[in-house]
């Protein structure tokens, strides 16, 4: 009944291991991940198709398919209900549904298959042993005694029958087909590394430089600036900063590794009501100084909070690499 | 399992050829899968090697991949015609394995992240459904994908339980939707044939489908509610089934009931073919079967269908309907004036930035209808001529809806009908066909150059289909930025600029911009996009009109509009999908040149619009102080 009920059991061990990694939080890993396909795509219509039909009256292939579909449904039908419910679609709730149905499903199937087999034995044949010889039993020759296990402890004896043993399981060992479809899958991963590591050189083979600049929400005469890269190589920069068309502030050198940002926060004079000034940055490369890379601006418009001084703070935090 | 065991019971069995040529079994019953694999995968090395090669422009990179799919297409169709007596697991171990190559085959074209439209339009699903814990969210892209969910429940499911991204576990439930297409197909054919040898056949041919290598295996709801439609019509084919015990038939029964529900929440237009098969079946059922249970059974699986579909339409007040609807009619209507020759049909084989489809690629997609159209005649005058039971009858009259379905092709608005129409329709197409070729004339199969003819002609219908189904080669091949192409307009800098917008504006901003920035906007950016479907507004002036005037005004106010995003890219060339922003804009398929660079930066001009990013091609501008009447 045990070995019968194998599978139920590798089922239980499954959602009890999900529910212990969710529980303690292990976030994406091997396991985790293996573990949460099958909770989500396998055991639930393993489970339930189990339940519902006899082992013999559905063929292996209509397993499968009944596997996976019924553990669609219950996914796509569960979840319907999950988002009625205050919880919503969370991982505690999937896990409660699915791992729910699963063991549900699995108790059901073991009730089935113990009563099952509880009824085959009651029906089963017992033959009745009728000595029909005068020879009273304990009078019988005695049966030929089998053959003795080889000896534990290292002999030659014990190492000819483990040589014996090892020999016929590897004769039994289909080498070719092993062979050959271990092949097929090194060349099919070959085939995923190539293409995926064609989509990622293409991908930062073009160098990305954006810039910005955004007024502060609260403050409207304080201005964001930031630069960003995405480029094969570090690069230098300058950026420059004009109000009404007149120079106003510059940053000189910057300095960006291959994929980094630069930010910076300028409050400016406030402006009298009814007044405004075109404030503008111009991002340029060291290596073409006369040529404006990136070209930003803003209006302010007055009525903001008067400030007296030009201030400007170099945010703290992204400015990895960065020679302001 | 023995070799050939078929089902058996209810269902007429087909005719067999009386002998096999070079029927071996080995292997322990696999065959040869291990070697067709190790072809397989060969193939797909080829045609990952190509999609390389094409990244760079390489012009070696395209051959690559057709001789590639031709390898892992052609041996293992050529190995379910050739042995009659093949065992029943290297059958399905066969189909499977040209299964999970021709999913690979989609995967690689761009694997890092989507591509398509569709599948931007379900991540933003999914990506709200992650955000709130909770469905229906508005979706601007596609505003039936919310009410459509199935997909993303499924994604959200293996993303929360495996702390996957939902793009991986998008990944993993189309693939495993795809394990179970592979195995569904085959159990229907088998069941309702009679067949494993037809079944095989059949299912291989079911591949051969426009749609199903590219479109098929995308992440949108098609592609997991046409597998679960296959299952339960396969469920349903097994609970008509009366050789079976009643606790079976009872198990089947519910299965394909809940299997239907699941359709109707996964995809409108697939619970709608599901329920019209189901219904020429229940017909046919009447009109051919002695017993009634079948007939019962296949009335009850469509009432309660049709009642569910109902129920879903009354929920999601109609909005399938409305979506749908213009669809459907824009398509007849546009049929109807091109056979009153009154317009003009759909130029074939051209795209809209004026590339003409390679003559080898147009002949193998024609030549591909023409073998369907020609090869199904001696599979429907056999199915005429013999007494098929009610689901072959059924599927043989659900193919001559092919014919139809391809009128539809010559008008603008019809290809989207007829494509959509093609995955349900070769379910009887690949029935008839594999009818045609195993069942007409039996003894053919006995001699290997017919076999060998076969296998050729399944490779051009295969071979076709793709060229037809997955557009013109820049559609088909990653490589350089190209104006209006979908997947190959999307690059780093737009990826990052909406990555800046997310984390700098916030999300949730109303957002115009073109078709693919729209896109990206809308899912890296976590931003609301404007479109013509959602907002029936059609944004477009603001990026193509030179100067900006009072129309541009009060689109942005009507939509709410607080940035614009202006690729300027799209200046350099025409687009090639025919439109720049949606089908909705004025000079759609018909645009001769490309919008003016002046008229995307005519914001520059305006004082109260402030340039706020730019990254060299894309620029963003803060039109918030347009919307207050400054």
């Amino acid at each position: 009944m045990v070995r019968e009920s194998l599978d139920l059991l590798c089922i239980m061990l499954i959602v009890a291991g999900e529910f212990i990694l969710v529980g303690s939080g292990i976030a994406s890993g091997p396991v985790n991940i293996l573990f949460g396909v099958l909770l989500a795509l396998v055991l639930p219509g393993y489970a339930l198709s189990a339940a519902v039909f006899r082992m013999r009256g559905v063929r292996t292939a209509e397993r499968a398919a009944l596997t996976l579909g019924i553990s669609l449904s219950v996914a796509v039908l569960g979840g319907l209900v999950l988002d009625a419910l205050p919880g919503g679609l969370e991982t505690q709730t999937w896990l409660f549904l699915l791992g729910g149905v699963t063991v549900v499903a699995s108790v059901i199937t073991l009730w089935r298959r113990t009563r099952h087999a509880a009824a085959t034995r009651i029906l089963e044949p017992h033959p009745i042993a009728l000595t029909l010889s005068a020879t009273p039993q304990e009078q019988a020759p005695p049966e030929e005694a089998p053959p003795e296990p080889p000896r534990l402890g290292v002999n030659r004896e014990t190492a000819a029958s483990i040589l014996k043993m090892l020999q016929q399981v590897l004769r039994r060992v289909p080498y070719r087909p092993l062979l050959i479809s271990g092949l097929a899958v090194a060349v099919f991963m070959s085939g995923i590394v190539i293409a995926v590591n064609g989509a990622i050189a293409q991908q930062t083979s073009v160098a990305v430089t954006q810039l910005w600049m955004l007024p502060d929400k609260n403050a409207p005469t304080t201005l964001h600036l930031g630069i960003h890269t995405e480029a094969a190589q570090p690069m230098e920069y300058r950026l420059a900063l004009s109000v009404n068309g007149a120079s106003y502030s510059s940053w000189n050198p910057i300095f960006l590794a291959t994929t980094d940002t630069w930010e910076v926060s300028v409050t400016m004079p406030a402006l009298a009501p009814g007044d405004e000034e075109q404030v503008e940055a111009d991002l340029y490369r060291a290596d073409h100084p006369d040529t404006i890379l990136r070209h930003v601006s803003v209006t302010l418009s007055g009525g903001a909070a008067p400030t007296t001084t030009p201030t400007v703070t170099p945010s703290p935090a992204p400015t990895k690499g960065t020679k302001p | 399992m023995s070799a050939e065991a078929v089902p058996q019971g209810t269902i007429e069995v087909l005719a067999l050829p009386p002998a096999s040529i070079g029927a071996r079994t080995r292997g322990g019953g696999w065959g040869y899968l291990p070697e067709l694999s190790l072809l397989g995968a060969v193939g797909l090395l080829m045609v990952a090697v190509g999609y390389t090669r094409s990244r760079a422009s390489e012009g070696w990179g395209e051959p690559l991949f057709w001789w590639g799919l031709v390898l892992i297409f052609a041996p293992i169709v050529f190995r379910l015609f050739v042995i009659q007596t093949l065992d029943r697991r290297e059958r399905l171990g066969l189909l499977l394995v040209l299964q999970v190559l021709l999913y690979f085959v989609r995967m690689l074209q761009y694997p890092l992240a989507y591509s398509s439209f569709d599948e931007f339009a379900h991540w933003r699903t999914a990506q709200d459904i992650a955000a709130t814990g909770h469905l229906f969210q508005d979706n601007s892209l596609l505003t039936i994908s919310p009410i459509y969910p199935g997909l993303e429940l499924v994604t959200n499911a293996v993303s929360d339980l495996t702390g996957l991204s939902t793009y991986l576990s998008g990944r993993i439930v189309v693939g495993f939707a795809h394990l179970l297409l592979a195995l569904a197909l085959y159990l229907l054919f088998e069941r309702v044939t009679g067949s494993a040898r037809l079944a095989g056949i059949a299912a291989a041919l079911y591949m051969t489908n426009p749609h199903y290598v590219f479109f098929d295996a995308q992440y949108a709801y098609e592609s997991i509610a046409l597998p679960m439609a296959v299952f339960v019509l396969f469920v349903a084919a097994r609970a008509v089934h009366l050789g079976d015990t009643l606790r079976t038939r009872l198990g089947f029964i519910i299965a394909a009931i809940i299997g239907v529900w699941t359709v109707v929440v996964m995809h409108h237009l697939t619970s709608y073919a599901l329920m019209g098969f189901l219904l020429l079946w229940m017909l046919a059922s009447l009109l051919r079967s002695r017993r009634t249970w079948d007939s019962v059974s296949l009335g009850i699986f469509v009432l309660l269908g049709l009642a569910s579909v109902a129920f879903w339409l009354v929920y999601t007040q109609s909005r399938a309907l409305g979506y749908l609807g213009p669809v459907v009619t824009s398509a007849v209507h546009q049929l109807q004036l091109i056979l009153a020759g009154e317009a003009a049909t759909r130029q074939l084989f051209h795209d809209y930035g004026g590339d003409v489809t390679p003559l080898w690629q147009r002949v193998m997609a024609s030549g591909s209808v023409g073998l369907i159209l020609v090869g199904i005649v001696p599979g429907l005058y056999w199915i005429w001529r013999n007494r098929v039971n009610a689901a072959v009858l059924a599927l043989a009259v659900w193919a001559l809806l092919y014919i139809p379905s391809q009128a539809l092709r010559l008008s603008q608005a019809g290809i989207e009908v007829a494509d959509r129409a093609t995955e349900f329709i070769f379910l009887g197409l690949a029935t008839v066909l594999a009818i045609s070729m195993t069942q007409v004339r039996p003894n053919v199969l006995t001699r290997r150059v017919a076999i060998w003819a076969l296998s050729i002609l399944a490779t051009v219908l295969f071979i076709g289909g793709i060229v037809a189904g997955s557009g013109p080669d820049w559609e088909r091949f990653p490589g350089p930025f190209l104006v209006s192409a979908d997947a190959r307009s999307l690059t780093q800098e737009g990826i990052s600029a909406a990555e800046w917008a997310s984390v700098n504006l916030g999300p949730g901003q109303r957002v115009a911009t073109d078709r693919v920035n729209s896109v990206l906007m809308a899912t890296y950016g976590r931003q609301r996009v404007i479109t013509s479907l959602d907002d029936n507004i059609d944004a477009s002036p603001l990026f193509t009109s030179l100067t900006f005037d009072d129309t541009d005004l009060n689109i942005l106010r009507d939509a709410h509009i607080g940035y614009l995003v202006a690729d300027l890219r799209l200046s350099t060339g025409l687009p090639r999908r025919g439109f720049y922003f949606s089908e909705a804009e004025p000079d759609a398929f018909f645009y001769t040149a490309p919008i003016s660079r002046a008229a995307l930066t005519k914001f520059d001009d305006l004082s109260n619009v402030n340039r706020v990013f730019d990254s060299g091609n894309i620029v963003i501008y803060d039109t918030g102080a347009l919307l207050n009447g400054t």
